[in-house]
């Protein structure tokens, strides 16, 4: 296990020895921020007032703003480590080292999130409980969300994850990601609230795993749900996904090595 | 002494696809493929012994790669068996890889971004080095390489020679049992050369360790394998120590000498000379000069008799300096490689 913390630190270390990169990407999520404030704002005819499919305009404001603080934590442009190992049969190489591939590419992203996470992530949402404290409640929720968040980090690595090893079938995976971060992003309602889509679309969705990945936490913390029950089936179904998607992406790991393996890199 | 490495009739068969030329062609290969399989690597025997520094040589393509890839344990081989350190290194591969290091020429295993001191804090951890070991082998880099103004750099501000000092030490950080060196000083500078031979040398002397090394620098392997393994088109071409692979390949002679009363028919007198003497009416050997003085002639020692050859030239010139020798290692894989026709 030790040696998954070094991963961990080491890739740490590399986020914070680019500066720039470092102050840009804050710079980048403020410009964001105001963004959306003046889109949603439009959106709801500039009168903070009303009322669309039940919400507010401050819990939409900072629906869409937890949605983006929780995508920089996640967004580690993991396919794009994966690719390059993939495609030049690097992958077989590094099973030379007493470690595994797939856990410690986890170890990396989770380093490189931390570091978002401190730096982007808690400054978003301590904005968001300035700007519209009503926006997030503080209370047994946040226990929920923490767990929730858990799991949405595994759910959206094992998609990442399986993303970065189609390149062993298609060489390039510019079009597969690009359309993967698209799907994820709408489907799960990062980047427009789930109540705003039709109600048969809506249907759908729910039967997806990608929703899992950033209504339920958002939810979670903006205490949308009823009751204790309901949150607890949402994280159950979480639960359901995660391991869903763990698998797949192991067989799938483990059949590329075979087969890598077999044929040579 | 017990054999590290025991490798029975290894063979590596590729599947490969036969694409049909011409658009038609490429519209057949979409609907129907045809497959040949190519024997990569092909009944493949030899055994190392504990300790040992084995130069594996063979032109480009011969199957070198993909037998230190079977070695390894990181490729499945398609018959045979290889046993290295009691290991079936494709089957044991999770324990196996804990007591071997390897060096890929163009792969790095450190930490790109990082100072190359975290890379070796990362190794440590994943091997398990303890304390002692770890620190005894940082202290042999920093005397052997003068390694450790480098610890603290970050990766990718190294030259191409710091980042494989620092690769190779990084490889042999866990004290391997065996390290497979996969063309280690690939495109380096005669000083890192040394460096790189001298460390290779220490760790096998200090440690015992066995080195298996892969190297088109004929100095690499010259100056570190008492023994080579040739492979070529993936079959066993030649096994035994150096000078024996000399022996056994090459009847050439290298003869350099020097006349001192040199005219207009010097050369046309030698070359008299070296047809009179040659004993199979075989290919008459080229004299390569520089100034008209100073001749070299590499002789055919089944065709000449050398004591005949240099009486007849010091009974006709005034020799100044005459110099035979066995032509170089260099000259004669040469040779080898030429003559199989790769």
């Amino acid at each position: 296990m030790r040696k998954y913390l070094y991963y961990i630190k080491n890739s740490m270390l590399i986020g914070l020895s680019y500066r720039v990169y470092f102050f840009v990407s804050i710079l980048t999520n403020i410009i964001s921020i105001v963004l959306y404030y003046y889109m949603w704002l439009a959106v709801y005819d500039f009168d903070k007032k009303k009322v669309i499919n039940g919400s507010t305009f401050s819990e939409t404001f900072s629906y869409v703003v937890i949605a983006m603080g929780i995508y920089s934590f996640l967004q580690v442009w993991l396919e794009w480590r994966i690719q390059p190992d993939v495609i030049s049969g690097n992958i077989s190489v590094k099973l030379i080292k007493p470690i595994d591939y797939q856990f410690s590419l986890l170890s990396e992203a989770l380093g490189a999130s931390i570091n978002n996470f401190i730096a982007i992530t808690i400054p978003t949402l301590v904005l968001v409980l300035i700007i519209s404290p009503s926006g997030i409640v503080l209370g047994r929720n946040i226990f929920f969300f923490v767990i929730s968040m858990i799991f949405s980090y595994f759910l959206n690595f094992c998609i990442d994850f399986i993303i970065g090893l189609t390149a062993f079938y298609t060489e390039s995976i510019w079009g597969i990601s690009t359309t993967k971060e698209a799907i994820v992003l709408f489907l799960s309602g990062a980047v427009i609230p789930l109540y705003f889509f039709p109600e048969k679309i809506r249907t759908v969705i729910e039967m997806l795993p990608f929703r899992y990945i950033y209504n339920v936490p958002i939810q979670m913390l903006q205490n949308s749900y009823g009751s204790t029950s309901q949150m607890f089936t949402a994280v159950f179904m979480q639960l359901f996904w995660t391991i869903v998607l763990i698998c797949i992406s192991r067989i799938m790991y483990l059949c590329i090595v075979k087969k890598l393996m077999v044929n040579g890199g | 002494m017990k054999d590290i490495i025991a490798v029975t009739n290894l063979k590596k068969t590729y599947k490969v696809l036969q694409r049909r030329d011409g658009l038609i062609g490429t519209f057949k290969d979409l609907i129907s493929r045809n497959y040949n399989s190519v024997d990569v690597v092909d009944n493949i025997n030899f055994n190392v012994k504990r300790g040992e520094i084995v130069g594996f040589l063979g032109p480009n393509g011969a199957g070198k790669s993909t037998t230190i890839k079977m070695l390894t344990g990181v490729l499945k081989p398609t018959d045979g068996i290889c046993r290295v350190n009691d290991f079936d290194p494709f089957k044991d591969r999770k324990k196996y890889v804990k007591e071997i290091g390897v060096v890929m020429g163009q792969r790095t295993q450190l930490w790109w971004d990082l100072p190359v001191i975290e890379s070796y804090k990362l190794l440590k951890v994943i091997y398990d080095i303890s304390d002692e070991v770890y620190h005894g082998n940082l202290k042999i880099f920093e005397e052997l390489l003068g390694l450790k103004e480098l610890y603290y750099k970050p990766v990718r501000n190294l030259s191409l020679g710091q980042r494989m000092l620092c690769d190779i030490a990084a490889s042999l950080l866990h004290d391997p049992k065996i390290i497979f060196l996969d063309e280690p000083t690939i495109g380096l500078d005669v000083s890192i050369k040394y460096r790189i031979r001298e460390l290779i040398k220490k760790m096998n002397q200090v440690r015992n360790t066995t080195i298996i090394l892969t190297s088109h620098d004929i100095g690499d392997i010259e100056s570190l394998a008492e023994r080579i393994v040739l492979i070529n088109k993936g079959k066993l071409f030649f096994d035994g120590k150096s000078d024996e692979f000399c022996k056994t390949f090459s009847n050439t002679k290298n003869i350099e000498f020097s006349i001192g009363d040199t005219d207009d028919s010097t050369e046309k007198e030698l070359n008299e000379i070296l047809i009179r003497l040659n004993r199979k009416n075989g290919k008459i050997p080229k004299l390569a000069t520089d100034n008209g003085q100073d001749y070299t002639c590499a002789v055919n020692t089944e065709e000449y008799e050398i004591s005949e050859l240099v009486e007849a030239l010091i009974k006709r010139f005034t020799i100044r300096d005459i110099n035979i020798g066995a032509v170089s290692l260099e000259v004669i894989l040469k040779q080898v490689y030429e003559r199989e026709s790769l």
